[in-house]
């Protein structure tokens, strides 16, 4: 396995180092009394007026310790696990866009519950995809139960793991119920973690206070959560790349020492959805070549930690699959991957994490392809030099009818790519192959066409509806 | 002189910036001068390299600033004249809309708009609707931007507009919109003066509705 280092062990102490002394110093700021005192008791220092908590470097250390090094994600199905903090890999559709290029007639428009079941059926065929975190906001829910509709949605339709969004301690409850009415239990939820949640930092410095206090619930009934900053070199964090790292490493060990002080030992995930602003624009770029460096420091950061990490990446500014779009999240993808982390983010979303196509997540598989094979690297040792072989065969001659040919092949010693065209030019004028991007679209029809799998029983689904209906009686005003 | 103001604001340096300025006013010279000769081409010409993607926005960023410091100190003394000389573009409240945190799209849209010589107020974010409402009727502003990232919070842009209606308050005030999930069509569908996708666009835009 190849796995490659952006950041000197020199670099990770630094970071380590001056994170301490920034949330010792300078603290954070979170507005809810509930944190502070809290956190006062624990004996953090805190600012009622100017809602600041600086947190000794003690006080974090012992949160480090108590955060667990592995767990697992679960699934609806129980084949789909992801075991986090064991060296493994894994891929996640990406979150939260606003738009969708839709399917039929190719339009950007606002994305709808639709979509949302739609890409949580194609993730669920698509075997590169290992979880789900909705790909798009249902933007025709009423906001307010937006989240939980989704998710009442998304287990219909994915065995896979889920990850949403929470935004107040409102919501909590029903997430509780919904997860309860489609495992059985409390403790079924508490053990098989088939929802997570992310929560991220408002950089520099700052967490939104229902969002914390909504996970520090969630984590009593041990949801992992996703810690995820997304500083943005040169603008809301410096510009330097170092810098900027350093900055997610502050805001992730912040909240990580809130929730284990709250919940010792709860399932905490290191995130990181770092880039820089484009300084022509004036915008958000997340398919820069800098955009797979931070996360992939990040992930080295969590891995000094020893902690699981989530890395943003196969990210995309392009407006449509294409030249674009395949360099950016090529070059997006590999770099966290080659790092380790445990979990990356970025299937099937463009235009700065804003617009899904469904076809770039057949795309994407392709993409995600390569990455994986580069990073299983060259198998090396003594049984992979065919040194004997060589002489016996001699000058001339070929391979090809070699017994050992037949075995790598079968191994996975090379790639056998499923998208993309090889064949000569005669052929791939008149293939489907010559637009690679219909290609992707018909499989994603296909799909749709053929699904058959439901993973709620109709009893269930009834339980949910009954459970939002009353869920929308509270909330929605 | 003018030309040394010109260039302080160019290379983005306020203290310099207001040093200079200082001393022209010293020297007696009129406060008109020295910001229709020094302030404005300088601000102008760091608008126009950007344009010409010839300055990083934060090259633009720190020449708007360096302006707004040496505007600082030649505001008083343009008001003691009453020459009346001089006046902002217009002035634009500008925030983030309730239960949204998105801060730096509208501050750099605030920046820009410093930058090209509108007097800015800009409220932050998870702006309440009240306080819209509250700081359009204190401050008078010829424009109202509303910065809205989330789907769930967009609604909020309409409630603003509305709110001004029955104020009795939206004849007197644009209402500019923007933000990652904000389109065009949807500026129309809740009836905003404007849309902008980028600050650039948001500057031409504020500057076209005004006239
Ligand atoms: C950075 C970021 C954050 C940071 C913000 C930090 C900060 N201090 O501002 C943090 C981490 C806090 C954050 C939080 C969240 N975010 Co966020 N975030 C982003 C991200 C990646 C970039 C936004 C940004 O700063 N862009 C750079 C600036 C310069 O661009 P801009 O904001 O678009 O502004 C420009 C134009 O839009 C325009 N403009 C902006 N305002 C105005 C106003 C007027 C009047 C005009 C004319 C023009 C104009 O001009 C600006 C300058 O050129 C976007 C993705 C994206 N592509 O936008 C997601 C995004 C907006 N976030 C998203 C989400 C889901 C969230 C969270 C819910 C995530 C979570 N579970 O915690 C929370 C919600 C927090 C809250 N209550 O607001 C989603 C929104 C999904 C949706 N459909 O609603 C997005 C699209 C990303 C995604 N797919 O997940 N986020």
């Amino acid at each position: 396995m190849i796995s490659f280092k952006v950041l000197t062990e020199e670099d990770l102490a630094l970071i380590h180092e001056k994170s301490l002394e920034i949330l010792e110093h300078t603290g954070i700021v979170v507005k809810s009394r509930l944190i502070l005192e809290r956190m006062g008791d624990a004996g953090c220092k805190v600012d009622y007026d100017a809602w600041s908590l600086k947190i000794p470097a003690d006080i974090v250390t012992k949160a480090l310790n108590s955060s667990p090094k592995s767990f697992t994600l679960g699934g609806l199905n129980p084949d789909y696990h992801l075991s986090l903090g064991t060296g493994h890999s894994y891929l996640t559709t990406d979150g939260q866009g606003c738009f969708v290029a839709d399917l039929e007639s190719g339009q950007r428009r606002e994305s709808t519950m639709q979509d949302v079941a739609d890409s949580a059926i194609i993730a669920d065929a698509l075997d590169y995809i290992d979880m789900y975190w909705p790909l798009v906001c249902a933007a025709d829910v009423a906001p307010e139960v937006r989240t939980l509709r989704e998710l009442a949605t998304i287990y219909r339709y994915t065995g896979k793991h889920v990850q949403s969004d929470v935004f107040t301690p409102a919501e909590v409850p029903y997430f509780m119920q919904l997860l309860e009415t489609i495992l059985g239990d409390r403790r079924q939820v508490m053990e098989k973690k088939i929802f997570s949640v992310v929560c991220c930092s408002v950089t520099p410095l700052k967490y939104e206070e229902k969002m914390m206090e909504a996970c520090i619930e969630l984590a009593q009934y041990a949801v992992p959560i996703n810690i995820l900053p997304m500083p943005i070199a040169g603008a809301t964090a410096p510009a330097s790349l170092l810098s900027t790292v350093l900055l997610n490493n502050v805001e992730v060990l912040g909240a990580l020492t809130i929730f284990q002080v709250f919940s010792p030992g709860a399932p905490i995930i290191y995130g990181s959805s770092s880039s820089i602003l484009d300084m022509k624009t004036g915008l958000f770029a997340v398919g820069a070549p800098e955009e797979g460096l931070l996360n992939a420091a990040c992930a080295e950061m969590a891995r000094y930690y020893g902690l699981p990490a989530f890395a943003s990446g196969l990210a995309s500014d392009a407006k449509e699959p294409g030249i674009q779009a395949a360099l950016e999240k090529m070059a997006s993808g590999i770099t966290p991957w080659l790092a380790g982390a445990d979990i990356l983010g970025g299937a099937g979303m463009m235009e700065t994490c804003q617009c899904l196509y469904f076809e770039q997540l057949v795309i994407d598989e392709e993409i995600f392809g390569f990455i994986k094979r580069i990073r299983e690297g060259i198998r090396g040792g003594g049984d992979y030099i065919f040194s004997d072989l060589i002489k016996e065969v001699g000058a001339g001659g070929h391979f090809l009818s070699q017994k050992s040919t037949r075995r790598l092949l079968r191994q996975g010693e090379h790639y056998i790519p499923g998208l993309i065209s090889r064949e000569p030019y005669e052929i791939w004028e008149n293939s489907p192959k010559k637009d690679l991007r219909a290609l992707a679209r018909d499989r994603v029809v296909k799909i749709l066409k053929d699904r058959q799998r439901e993973y709620l029983e109709p009893a269930v689904i009834a339980e949910l509806e009954k459970i939002m209906q009353s869920a929308e009686k509270e909330l929605c005003p | 002189m003018f030309e040394k103001i010109k260039q302080a604001i160019l290379e983005g340096e306020a203290d310099i910036t207001v040093d200079l300025v200082k001393k022209a006013l010293a020297e007696g010279i009129d406060p008109l001068e020295i910001l229709n000769k020094g302030c404005i081409p300088g601000v102008e010409r760091a608008g126009e390299l950007f344009e010409a993607e010839e300055f990083f926005l934060p090259e633009l960023i720190t020449a708007g600033e360096a302006t707004k410091a040496a505007m600082e100190i030649l505001m008083p003394e343009l008001q003691n004249k009453k020459t009346g000389g001089w006046q902002s573009l217009g002035k634009v409240v500008i925030g983030t809309v309730e239960g949204d945190m998105h801060d730096i799209g509208k501050s750099i849209v605030a920046s820009m708009l410093t930058a090209a010589g509108f007097e800015v107020v800009d409220l932050g974010v998870d702006v309440s609707c009240q306080r819209f409402i509250e700081e359009i009727k204190k401050q008078s502003p010829a424009i109202v931007g509303l910065s809205a990232l989330l789907t769930s919070t967009m609604s909020k842009q309409q409630e603003v507009i509305k709110a001004l209606e029955s104020e009795g308050l939206r004849g007197q005030v644009k209402v500019l919109v923007g933000g990652a999930p904000v389109t065009g069509a949807w500026a129309e569908k809740i009836g905003a003066d404007g849309y902008a996708e980028d600050a650039v666009a948001a500057v031409k835009l504020a500057k076209k509705i005004l006239n």
